[in-house]
């Protein structure tokens, strides 16, 4: 363990091969990580998957980040793009019901109905608009941190937050029907 | 002039749901409130995503996790997407892919081991640019996500991409990772060829469990009877397709909890020569998507 050395060091050691920092990093994110997916995936199962490729695209891509943004931040965008591309993925042939109902040996929880209307909520917002509410009202980035990640004004990021939250609770209070499953035979 | 009252307070919100303001601010959001029903909707957007209530992950979930972060980082090899990409490219791009999936239990869990090093498969990066068809997002036509001009491209991985090196050149090529070759290595069971015909007796596929078009490719998965097994093969068989560098391969992400070696055969046929590329993929874990190939073939 190196607890002392910042993100941005032990990501240098990793690329270096240094095998701690590896898990150094692992132990120092994970749970932000998760917790953002398991909104994001509505289930426990797929949160873990997404927490999972997550962090794998973050390590292969490690000598991609050039340090102008923080790590948390970058790993924190690397996370929504992860669960949106598994979200995609799993869109085109099972609905998030029968994954979730499924019991493969994980934690079933009670609040399951509340995860999926906000996942699926989620879902409906504009990448832009998710992408920003999601780095400033879970992850806590401020402002200036997803304009700079993001390559947009400060306004900008003002705005899409703004109104992804705004969208969010209408969807939340008045959810759009369910689209049949073109895969669904 | 505007009031104090009357001045949106949405920059602040989020400060105000964690309680990290001073009292006289506190004060001044909750009276705007009570007269903004913008800002108010605002606050229900918020407090919708902080209200989600979930069990952090157990020590076994974060092992699982963990593991497959390590193999398939470990697995890392520069060069192998750019040498999948000349070769198959051309010919997925026009292809009719056909999966099949296969269960080899007993074939190949304990006969012939060696203990020559699986050096890794090939990595996609999903380098796909920008994400786009968003899951129900009715907006993806107009708005996809900005990626910053010259920073690093954030798009979510692909675990591992279909590939058909051979077991030579897998071996001849180093792990690059932090790990080395010692850390997590799998040893490659054996290397085997079939004839397309002989697969159905040889693993004992009886029967179509499942088959989807999309996007002018079809594919096949035949499952044994079991339905245990059964949904193992589909799992790993959807794997397989999921992570095919093929963007028009329909794609699925799933677990499955059996401890032992399952093999996928999985083929694709050149439209233009009618030519059936054939190979197969075997792991060895409780995960298909995460854990390392253990068996692989070229194309036969």
């Amino acid at each position: 363990m190196v607890p002392e050395l910042s993100d941005r060091e032990l990501l240098r050691n990793f690329v270096a091969g240094d095998a701690a920092s590896f898990d150094a990093l692992m132990r120092r994110h994970e749970d932000r990580i998760f917790g953002l997916s398991m909104r994001m995936m509505g289930n426990r199962h797929d949160a873990l998957d997404a927490t999972q490729e997550a962090f794998i695209a973050a390590f292969k891509n490690a000598t991609k980040f050039k340090g102008d943004a923080q790590f948390s931040t970058w790993l924190y965008r690397i996370a929504i793009n992860a669960c949106t591309d598994l979200l995609r993925r799993k869109k085109r042939l099972v609905p998030t019901e029968e994954v979730e109902v499924e019991d493969r040996g994980y934690r079933i929880e009670n609040d399951v109905p509340l995860r999926i209307d906000l996942a699926k909520a989620l879902a409906q917002l504009s990448p832009d608009h998710r992408e920003a509410v999601l780095l400033h009202d879970v992850g806590g980035f401020p402002y200036e941190d997803i304009a700079g990640l993001t390559g947009v004004e400060l306004g900008t990021v003002k705005s899409r937050i703004s109104r992804g939250r705004k969208k969010l609770a209408q969807l939340l209070e008045h959810p759009a029907p369910r689209a049949p499953s073109k895969e669904a035979r | 002039m505007t009031s104090p009252e009357n001045a949106h307070v949405s920059d602040d919100l989020a400060a105000y749901v964690s309680r990290d303001l001073t009292e006289t601010r506190r004060a001044h959001i909750y009276a705007h409130l009570a007269i903004c029903e913008e800002c108010s909707q605002e606050l229900a957007g918020i407090m919708a995503l902080r209200a989600v209530d979930f069990e952090p992950m157990t020590g076994p979930e974060r092992e699982h996790v963990t593991t497959g972060v390590r193999s398939a980082v470990t697995e890392v090899r520069p060069g192998v997407l750019e040498r999948w990409g000349r070769r198959m490219a051309p010919a997925l791009g026009a292809a009719a892919l056909v999966a099949l999936a296969v269960v080899g239990y007993a074939s190949f869990s304990g006969s012939d081991a060696t203990d020559s090093p699986a050096a890794g498969h090939a990595d996609s990066e999903a380098e796909r640019g920008t994400l786009e068809d968003q899951a129900g997002d009715p907006e993806q036509g107009a708005a996809r996500s900005n990626a910053a001009p010259g920073a690093a491209e954030p798009h979510a991985a692909e675990p591992e991409a279909a590939d058909t090196l051979n077991m030579e050149a897998d071996q001849a090529s180093g792990s690059t990772s932090a790990f080395g070759s010692a850390g997590g290595a799998i040893p490659v069971v054996q290397e085997r060829r079939f004839a397309l015909a002989d697969l159905g007796d040889l693993f004992g596929a009886r029967r179509m469990r499942d088959n989807f078009n999309a996007s002018g490719n079809d594919a096949a998965l035949f499952a044994a009877d079991d339905p245990a097994i059964a949904t193992t093969m589909e799992a790993c068989a959807r794997t397989v397709i999921e992570t095919s560098p093929d963007p028009v391969v329909p794609t699925y992400s799933a677990h499955f909890t059996a401890d032992d070696v399952i093999v996928i055969a999985f083929a694709w046929r050149d439209e233009k020569s009618g030519a059936m590329t054939f190979m197969l993929r075997g792991w060895r874990g409780r995960d298909c998507g995460s854990v390392s190939p253990i068996y692989r073939t070229g194309p036969l």
